[in-house]
């Protein structure tokens, strides 16, 4: 350590540990030391853990929850290019992206690129985790004007995952939200989805009231958030350890627990009152080994 | 040169400048290099840390003292009593004193850290970087770093072209 280059030492560190530090930077932070020098801009074309989300682009004084039509469009596009630059810039296979996550908004034909970017890397380079966060642009529930909105956000996310089968097809976590399906939607989602670990599901469905039946082989992770959902089925979810289910509308039985055998973290919470159906814990939960079961009930009537 | 004191295990560590350490056994294993040393029975003798000078050395050898999980290698403040998350908030601001150094001790640690394999003590040492790397303008992090540009104008043109989305 007394050699070397004494005007420059943290350059005389190795790779390994330059490149875990840029790996704890977001990808535009990151991006900006390839200006530093031949070496740096190498060191940026190892990133093992590349996210990459629109938000990173939005100008500091801008909330994230106002964000206005226009500067959507814009830090997509940026999100776009983005994903597409820091992937072109790896030698093929040589080093392992552990994490490739993109957060994007359905906004004209960017998420197709970033899916086209995604999928060739897919098929370039070593890729283990793949993860999409997809935006509609309404955070929250209360700032959807009408129904028809979530059926036309659906429509847009149904072109976008017709175009692009074979990365659905690797992803290994989803967030979807503010999304009404049709009819055979999530279903034909989670048919394609095969390696899917994660799945986040925020207001969600396939109609006011309508039930979401879940099979997957691989999906360990499920959190259904304020989706007007009569009931979740459970049906067959062998890797299934956590269950996070946040509000549901007040029909009977709103969980059915099927083939859940690993299962082992369930989180419930939901605002219920006296009018409401009463919710069975007992019932549902009998036949599982949950080892960790939280409980949010701001009810009148437990049992 | 391994002893027993009060029951403990005794490590020799020595630098190359010739200086020896005696630690605890269990502080040592802190580092998983020399952990791996330990449990492969290369240890007998003193072990040699090569390219750690004696003052970085005596550093590290005081973070592994005060974060070995175990009571007692750090006196008072580690005992059964106190609550994890009491001992959890003492460690951190004993952490922002620690790395109250210079930047080229600080880069000194950051590389015994990695070689040593103690991976609190690289997440520790890496954060001031990260921090400056986030949130500072180019020419800054190019000082703190110290990196000579040396891109040909032309080459450094296209550079920036390519990573232009990243400046927005």
């Amino acid at each position: 350590m007394q050699k070397g280059n004494k005007d420059d030492r943290l350059s005389a560190l190795p790779d390994d540990i330059l490149v875990n530090i840029l790996d704890r930077l977001n990808v535009p932070q990151a991006a900006r030391t390839s200006i530093l020098s031949r070496r740096w801009s190498q060191l940026c074309a190892k990133l093992s853990r590349l996210i990459i989300s629109a938000l990173d682009f939005l100008p500091e004084d801008v909330s994230h929850t106002n964000i206005s039509v226009d500067e959507v469009v814009k830090i997509n596009a940026a999100a776009a290019e983005a994903t597409e630059s820091v992937l072109a810039r790896r030698n093929p296979g040589e080093h392992t992206i552990h994490l490739l996550s993109t957060t994007f908004y359905l906004r004209d034909d960017v998420p197709i690129f970033i899916g086209n970017a995604v999928g060739h890397a897919m098929s370039t380079h070593l890729v283990e985790n793949v993860e999409f966060s997809i935006r509609t642009g309404k955070d929250h529930v209360a700032e959807i004007e009408s129904d028809d909105e979530l059926v036309t956000w659906a429509r847009e996310f149904m072109l976008f995952f017709d175009a692009c089968p074979n990365v659905f097809g690797g992803l290994t976590s989803l967030d979807l939200g503010n999304l009404r399906f049709g009819e055979s939607g999530i279903s034909s989602v989670l048919t394609t989805c095969k390696r899917l670990k994660h799945l986040h599901l925020y207001s969600c469905d396939s109609g006011d009231g309508s039930t979401l039946q879940v099979e997957h082989a691989n999906l360990s992770v499920l959190c259904i958030v304020n989706c007007r959902l009569a009931q979740v089925k459970l049906n067959w979810l062998p890797q299934l350890t956590q269950l996070a289910f946040d509000g549901w509308i007040d029909f009977q039985d709103p969980l059915v627990l099927g083939h859940v055998p690993l299962l082992e973290a369930v989180c419930l919470t939901n605002v219920g009152l006296s009018f409401n159906k009463m919710v069975k814990l007992s019932t549902f939960l009998s036949s599982t080994s949950v080892r960790d079961l939280k409980l949010g009930f701001c009810s009148e009537m437990v049992s | 040169m391994a002893t027993r004191e009060a029951g403990k295990k005794m490590i020799m560590l020595k630098s190359p400048d010739g200086m020896e350490f005696e630690v605890e056994e269990a502080v040592a294993m802190e580092s998983q290099t020399i952990r791996k040393m330990i449990e492969d029975d290369c240890a007998d003798t003193a072990i040699l840390i090569p390219n750690i000078n004696s003052k970085i050395l005596s550093r590290v050898i005081e973070y592994c003292n005060k974060h070995v999980p175990t009571t007692g290698a750090t006196g008072a403040a580690a005992s059964d009593t106190v609550a994890p998350a009491a001992l959890a908030e003492d460690l951190k601001i004993w952490d922002a004193e620690f790395i109250k150094v210079n930047r080229a001790t600080r880069f000194n640690l950051i590389q015994a850290a990695s070689y040593l394999n103690i991976k609190g003590l690289l997440d520790l040492t890496s954060q001031t970087t990260i921090d400056t790397i986030s949130d500072n303008s180019l020419e800054e992090i190019r000082s703190f770093l110290s990196t000579k540009n040396d891109y040909l104008p032309e080459e450094e043109q296209t550079i920036r072209r390519e990573n232009q989305w990243a400046f927005q």
